[in-house]
This record gives structure tokens, sequence and C-alpha cells, in this order.
């Protein structure tokens, strides 16, 4: 799989992956069919800790490696994520939950995967801190 | 040279579809959703593309080849260009933001988001241009409150 294929595949699949998964997320009128997944995506972190979880992974600030070495690291990363999400069901029915909960686990699950999940950068990348990588 | 060619015609076909994947999604996605089976189509077809991309990935993952991963692209992309971690600040802020009926700008905070588009994109390329550093975690901060305060849902 060559980078190029690779990116290839990303550009067709991802965008169109993105406005699809926007429309389920937003629909609001009432009687709609995704009312309950709007419900979800507002007053839990189910949704929003992996999304934030991601945005660390891929744009966290470099790391040489995770915060904890060996196999603690997954535990903290996949156990404090499950339980995390799965507590936050709990805000389900609370009426003022999706005013902040989701924000909070957004930059909760951010801050986890910028730490926790962090990319083995091609070593032709590491010294860069921000600058375009010259990569073919 | 021949090979190189070919794949450029591929990229460039590919990178046309997503255009036309946007128009198909903003034109039938209302009709779609006044149905249960429709709704239930999207829905299958958004999951068969999230599980199309992640089981992509698990070749890329383990084959030789080093950054060919869509996580690894997508954090060398978004030093290349900023749109990357821009769409998906964007898109988070939208989803996840504070305070339910937030909407400061109303229908002006979209013409203001595709200004500051531009704006953030061409102005991180200058910056990057003169061998500046500009993180992308700092783009997907201003994304975050961009999409929050310009586009945001409900």
């Amino acid at each position: 799989m060559t980078r190029k294929l690779m990116t290839t595949l990303g550009l067709a699949l991802g965008p169109v992956t993105l406005l699809l998964v926007d429309v389920i997320f937003t629909q609001t009128s009432p009687g709609e069919v995704f009312n309950g997944i709007f419900e979800l995506v507002r007053a839990t972190g189910v949704v929003a800790w992996p999304v934030g979880a991601l945005i660390g992974h891929w744009y966290g600030p470099p790391r040489t490696g995770p915060l904890v070495r060996g196999p603690l690291n997954y535990v903290i990363l996949i156990g404090g994520s499950l339980l995390a999400m799965g507590l936050s069901l709990f805000f389900l029915n609370v009426p003022v939950a999706s005013h902040i909960v989701s924000t909070i686990a957004l930059f909760a699950g951010a801050v986890i995967g910028a730490l926790f999940w962090t990319i083995d950068e091609p070593r032709a990348m590491r010294a860069d801190k921000g600058r375009p990588a010259n990569i073919r | 040279m021949e090979h190189i060619e070919k794949w450029d015609r591929l990229s460039i076909a590919a990178a046309s579809l997503p255009v036309a994947g946007a128009l198909a999604v903003g034109i039938f996605a209302e009709f779609f959703l006044r149905s249960s089976g429709g709704a239930a189509l999207l829905a299958g077809l958004a999951s068969l593309l999230i599980v199309a991309l992640i089981v992509l990935d698990v070749p890329a993952a383990i084959d030789a080849i080093e950054g060919n991963t869509f996580s690894e692209l997508l954090r060398i992309g978004g030093r290349q260009m900023a749109v990357f971690p821009w769409t998906i600040g964007i898109f988070a802020g939208r989803w996840f933001h504070p305070f339910d009926g937030l909407d400061p700008f109303g229908a002006q905070g979209h013409v203001a988001l595709i200004v500051v588009t531009f704006v953030v994109v061409v102005g991180s390329h200058l910056i990057r241009r003169h061998d500046h550093v500009l993180p992308s975690w700092i783009i997907v901060a201003v994304g975050l409150l961009a999409g929050a305060l310009l586009w945001p849902v409900g």
C-alpha cells in the first residue's frame, strides 16, 4: 500500500464519510429518524470522546512516544476511554447535559489521544516541528 | 514516468469524487431522511465507509512502508496543508460546541466561515512557506472555535 494509493483512497472516501456523518448527527427536526443519535452526540461522550482521541492522535504536539510505556499504555487508553464513554451514558436523559458534556468529553479525549496514542512518525519527520515535511 | 502520470491522473479523478459525493449528499440526503428506510440506507452507507477506512488502514499499518497509514498521512498532510486539521476542527466544533442553541452570528456566520476558512488556509500556507513554525494543533483549536461560533448544530 503506497502512500499515493492510501492518499487517493483517503481523498475518495474521507470527505464523503464526514459529510454523511454530519447529515446523520445534525438532524434535529422533531420526529426525525436520527433524533436519538443527536441526543447521544450532544449529551454524552460516546461520540465526542473517540473524536477527541482521534484529534489528539492525529494532531497532538509531537512526542517521541506515549506517556506510559508497555501494555499499561493500552490499558489506560482503551480501558479509560471505554469507562469514560460508558459513564457518560448516565447523562443521556439529564436535561442540561447537552450543554457541556460532549465538549468536556471532546477535550478530555483529545488530551488522552495526544498522550497515550502517539504516532510513531517516520524518521524523516521527527526533527520537524510543524513545517511542511519533504517526504515522497 | 508513465507510472507516475497514471497515478497522478487517478489521484485527480479520486480528488474529484468528494465533490461529486458532497453534491449527492447535499441533494439527496433530505429525500432519504424522510423515511426510516432511506435513513437506514444513509446510516448503512456511512457505517460501510467508516469500516472500509479502518479495514484499508490495517495492511498499511503492518507493511514495511513507513508513513502510509491514514493517521500518518493526516499528520503529515496537516503540516503541508491546513485544510485537513481545519476541516476536522470545524466539524468537531460544530458537533460538540457548549451551550445548546448557541448561534451568535446566524446565517451570516456561514458566510464568515467561508471567509475565515480562506484566510486560515492561505495564511497558514504563507506562514509556513516562510519557514515559520505553525503546529497543526493550533489550527485544530482555531477550527474548533470557528465551528462552534460560526456553524453550530442545533
